[in-house]
């Protein structure tokens, strides 16, 4: 779909989905690893990890599905590397999750750079060759419904999983008993543990979970959105999705609510900085001598405000951050 | 020839430092043999951008190349460490140190002040500093005659431009496509906006914004963010409906003529000739003529030119538009055109 045959409504809702996929994408893993206790504040740099594993893969192959594999397997990797800090070897999952980001940062622009020299060695060229990237798929006659087509049903392939991804993730923790032992597991583990459940086996699996998820999201922003890997493009949107847990209460419908809301304002913030040049109304061109950062600003503010206003008295998972078995101090 | 020391491994773990070190150095290679003459580049972001970073990599290692000179790279430096990494690479006795960019104006002038020995210069940016020599790139004469060719290809009357951030070079460029539009028409349209240098998933939504509001030329200074300009460009172009106007992307410091993205859709670029400005300085430096003081790169000695796409001269880009563009080219040269600093 060309922008320039959209209305303005359609596309801030197409362009909105579009920026919230890799937060949901993202932002599933970590609720469910939240869930269980282990905030992986690395979440950033295990979306860049997906990112440029989907991408040179897929830049080496010619394959997206391979690049898109690739990328869930790599953040799964990385994943372990922090569930074995911090559940195996119960390190402070802070420290572990900032060593992870910076690890990942050094990491995918190593591969990058070792990547373009091989590329550059053979004559070939850096770009993704052509059908190794994804493009927006339409659902059929869906996607020629007014309004409803362009925005929910002409996006890319991961949108789709993602929409499948939270409804079984969400059934899951609300109707199952596989849920009930992941809740537990993040408010009393010493249940957990007297019920006969293994503590750490499932949040590693909890963990691996959230690197797969976010590895995803890193193949989303490379090989689907952009077709182009940069270092550092991931932009810290791990964090942002870190803050939209906590702004869902921990909930997938308030996780969801959340990163539409944040897409929301960042097309809006867009759409505006456009408009206040090309627009008809005065209101608008009235916002032109408003500095572009206040622009720029407007999705984290919000974020910030309604994080403020929406996380009070909701303190999250017990134990979340908490290693577990817990250390005992002697006297 | 060059050695490429990676900082971001700096802050980790032992583990971790050593683990990224060992990469590092199979990825950057090692020290090259004991040369004479010795210069250093420092950048602040990844020598991997694909961008300003990049280029300043690719044209100094060509410097190397072409002098016969030791080269080292350092990436990831911010301002704040700059003074020491300048200082570390003085006592090293390096010949020629140049920060790359505005933002080690401070500490080259620091460093400068005890370096003796070492020369030290800092590209983009044209203020007169004691002991330093700067490399002022004017790219908004080359930015004027893009605004003319889009003014003439545009058919909605709006053009778009898009940075990475509003720093003063990248200003300079915005205001000499203003002027140069609004000397064809003006009434024309010109929205700007700012997004990041290496996000390009916000500069291809920014560039969908800008085709959303009828926009239908955009000038793209973003670095390694332009492959998202590029897409949204290509996908806006593949989607042209039975009365639509392609939309045309202009390209900034390569000549990005031929991405293989929408090369098709790219009628010119902006080009700033790094590696000339570089040998121009070490080659100062190696000769002993050195002179502190703010070295004006711009059209006259061609390190920031225009470069028409001549895949697309005869098709795209009329004869009338390259006439204007030559035009506007020469009244630059001989001062007819005064573009507004502010």
């Amino acid at each position: 779909m060309n922008p320039a045959h959209e209305n303005v409504l359609t596309f801030l809702a197409r362009q909105t989905v579009s920026a919230a996929t890799p937060l949901i994408l993202a932002g599933i893993g970590e609720l469910v690893s939240e869930l269980t206790g282990v905030i992986d504040i690395g979440i950033e740099g295990l979306m860049l990890t997906g990112c440029i594993a989907a991408y040179t893969i897929a830049g080496a192959t010619g394959h997206g599905s391979l690049g898109l594999a690739t990328a869930i397997l790599a953040g799964m990797a990385v994943a372990a590397l922090f569930a074995a800090t911090t559940i195996s070897g119960r390190a402070d999952q802070i420290v572990s999750g900032t060593a992870l980001n910076l690890l990942a940062l050094g990491l995918s622009g190593t591969i990058w750079s070792l990547y373009q020299n091989w590329r550059e060695n053979h004559d070939l060229s850096t770009a993704l060759p052509h059908g190794a990237g994804y493009s927006r798929q339409a659902v059929g006659a869906l996607a020629r419904l007014p309004f409803f087509g362009p925005v929910f049903f002409d996006q890319y392939g991961l949108f789709y999983a993602a929409v499948l991804l939270a409804a079984l993730v969400w059934v899951i923790i609300r109707f199952t008993r596989l849920g009930l032992i992941l809740r537990a597991l993040g408010d009393s583990p010493q249940t957990c543990q007297a019920c006969g459940i293994a503590v750490r086996t499932w949040r590693w699996l909890a963990v691996l979970f959230a690197g797969g998820c976010a590895g995803a999201a890193g193949a989303y922003l490379s090989i689907m959105r952009t077709h182009a890997f940069a270092t550092d493009m991931t932009g810290g949107q791990g964090f942002v999705v870190l803050a939209l847990v906590i702004f869902g209460r921990w909930s997938m419908g308030g996780l969801i609510l959340g990163c539409l809301f944040f897409g929301a304002i960042n097309s809006l913030q867009q759409t505006l900085q456009t408009a206040r040049y090309t627009s008809h109304y005065a209101v608008l061109h009235a916002l032109q001598s408003v500095p572009f950062e206040v622009f720029q600003m407007l999705p984290y503010v919000a974020a910030l405000a309604a994080l403020a206003v929406l996380s009070r008295n909701h303190p999250g998972p017990r134990q979340l951050g908490r290693p577990w078995p817990e250390y005992t101090y002697l006297s | 020839m060059k050695y490429v020391r990676s900082p971001a491994t700096s802050y980790g773990s032992a583990a971790l430092f050593l683990f990224l070190f060992g990469l590092s150095a199979i990825a950057g290679g090692v020290p090259m043999a004991r040369a004479e003459m010795k210069i250093a580049l420092i950048c602040s972001g990844s020598i991997t951008d694909g961008g300003w970073n990049q280029q300043g990599r690719d044209a100094i290692i060509k410097v190397g190349k072409e002098l016969h000179a030791h080269v080292s790279v350092v990436e990831r430096v911010s301002p704040v460490r700059a003074v020491n990494v300048m200082r570390d690479y003085a006592m090293e006795h390096y010949s020629l140190v140049i920060g790359h960019g505005y933002e080690f104006l401070i500490p080259a002038t620091e460093a400068a002040a005890q370096g003796e020995g070492t020369h030290f210069a800092v590209s983009g940016v044209g203020k007169a500093e004691p002991n330093i020599a700067t490399l002022d790139f004017n790219i908004s004469e080359p930015s004027y005659q893009l605004g003319v060719l889009a003014a003439m290809l545009s058919k909605t009357g709006k053009l778009g431009f898009i940075g990475g951030e509003a720093i003063p070079p990248v200003v300079a460029g915005y205001r000499g496509f203003v002027a140069g539009a609004r000397s064809v028409n003006p009434h024309i349209t010109v929205a700007q906006a700012y997004t990041s240098w290496d996000q390009p998933a916000l500069s291809k939504s920014q560039a969908e914004a800008f085709i959303q509001q009828g926009i239908d030329v955009i000038y793209q200074n973003v670095d390694a963010a332009d492959r998202g300009v590029f897409e949204a460009v290509k996908a806006a172009d593949k989607n042209l409906g039975p009365h639509g106007h392609p939309v045309y992307v202009f390209g900034s410091n390569r000549n990005q003529n031929n991405n293989s993205t929408c090369g098709q859709y790219t009628p010119a670029s902006v080009v700033i000739r790094l590696d000339k400005a570089f040998l121009q300085v070490a080659r100062e430096v190696e000769q002993h003529r050195f002179q502190p003081g703010v070295i004006r790169e711009n059209m006259r000695n061609h390190v920031c030119v225009l470069v028409l796409n001549p895949k697309l001269k005869g098709t795209v880009i009329t004869k009338a538009m390259r006439v204007a563009v030559a035009k506007a080219g020469r009244e630059l040269l001989a001062g007819k055109i005064l573009i507004p600093a502010e």
